[in-house]
């Protein structure tokens, strides 16, 4: 099974290093992250911190990811592509996992670029490692999620643009919805509905904060889109 | 028997298993949603949390390194 996840993800990561799309969106990504860097963190006086650009690049990815995520499974419908892929010896999951990976080691390596910027930081001030780390670690994580989520929406429809626009809506229910309807909400409710926002997980991380809570959130939500993804892909075969 | 090019195409997938197979998807996706639910009200009941120094100065965290805690069930 890992050797053909592998071969599908290697197929994914070319595909995607090739694409014009994904060069666009790691410029678009790289100078928004530098000028949040230039406006946010490197200040005059301020903390030897990268929270505050990361937290400001949670709200970017939510418009980044699914740009990169839209083609990954529309355009084999698209292309028609899908059917050989489908009648290989490979199963749903094996071609979802290795898509997925894919995507993911392009955006690691996306968000590698951003330590020049720690490099940067430490020549003004001592950071503390660990915040650093786990703001990384949250990073990564959220990165998962974010992918799992536009891969979903990619799985729905044989558009591209259409998979980045409810990949786009689906993480913004996740985030800027669910935290406009905490701070309406009081009771239990808010309780609720901020266990839901991505974002709210994702600032204890940014903060130097590790929770097994936050951790076994963003783990499971993307092993919960990854398996909807399996199963929208599955139901090709019947519907 | 000789297969004559214009005998009718024989449905896939009948009505009947397209129904049997659509509850079936559905009872997964319930259950998965309903497992993620599960698993996210334990981590929520018994978490560990590691600090840093720095988050101690947001005033979202105590000072200290590394804490447990087991949250009564409400």
């Amino acid at each position: 099974m890992i050797s053909r996840v592998m071969a599908l993800t290697q197929r994914e990561l070319a595909t995607t290093f090739l694409s014009p799309v994904a060069y666009i969106v790691a410029a678009v990504f790289l100078v928004a992250s530098g000028w949040l860097f230039m406006d946010n963190t490197l200040i005059d006086g301020g903390e030897a911190s990268m929270r505050f650009m990361l937290d400001s690049m949670a709200w970017l990815l939510i418009f980044a990811v699914p740009m990169l995520t839209m083609r990954l499974i529309s355009d084999e419908f698209a292309s028609g592509t899908i059917e050989t892929l489908m009648t290989a010896p490979v199963t749903d999951a094996e071609v979802v996992l290795g898509k997925f990976i894919g995507v993911f080691m392009f955006f690691v390596a996306l968000l590698a670029t951003t330590v020049l910027h720690i490099v940067l930081l430490s020549q003004y001030g001592q950071q503390d490692v660990n915040a650093l780390l786990y703001g990384y670690l949250g990073m990564i994580l959220l990165g998962g999620l974010y992918i799992s989520v536009g891969l979903f929406a990619s799985a729905m429809t044989r558009h591209q643009l259409l998979a980045a626009i409810i990949g786009v809506a689906v993480l913004a229910l996740l985030t800027i919805l669910v935290d406009t309807l905490a701070a309406l909400q009081g009771g239990q409710w808010r309780v609720v509905l901020s266990h839901v926002n991505v974002l709210y997980h994702f600032h204890n991380f940014s903060r130097g904060i590790f929770d097994t809570k936050d951790l076994v959130f963003f783990v499971s939500g993307t092993a919960l889109f990854l398996f909807l993804t399996i199963k929208v892909l599955e139901s090709r075969r019947w519907r | 028997m000789a297969l004559t090019a214009n005998e009718p195409q024989v449905e896939a997938v009948g009505s009947g298993r397209k129904w049997a197979i659509g509850a079936n998807v559905t009872i997964s996706i319930v259950a998965a949603v309903a497992l993620v639910v599960a698993v996210n009200y334990m981590a929520s009941l018994k978490f560990c949390a590691r600090t840093s120094p720095q988050s101690a100065t947001w005033g979202s965290a105590s000072a200290q390194r590394k804490s447990c805690q087991k949250r009564p069930a409400t």
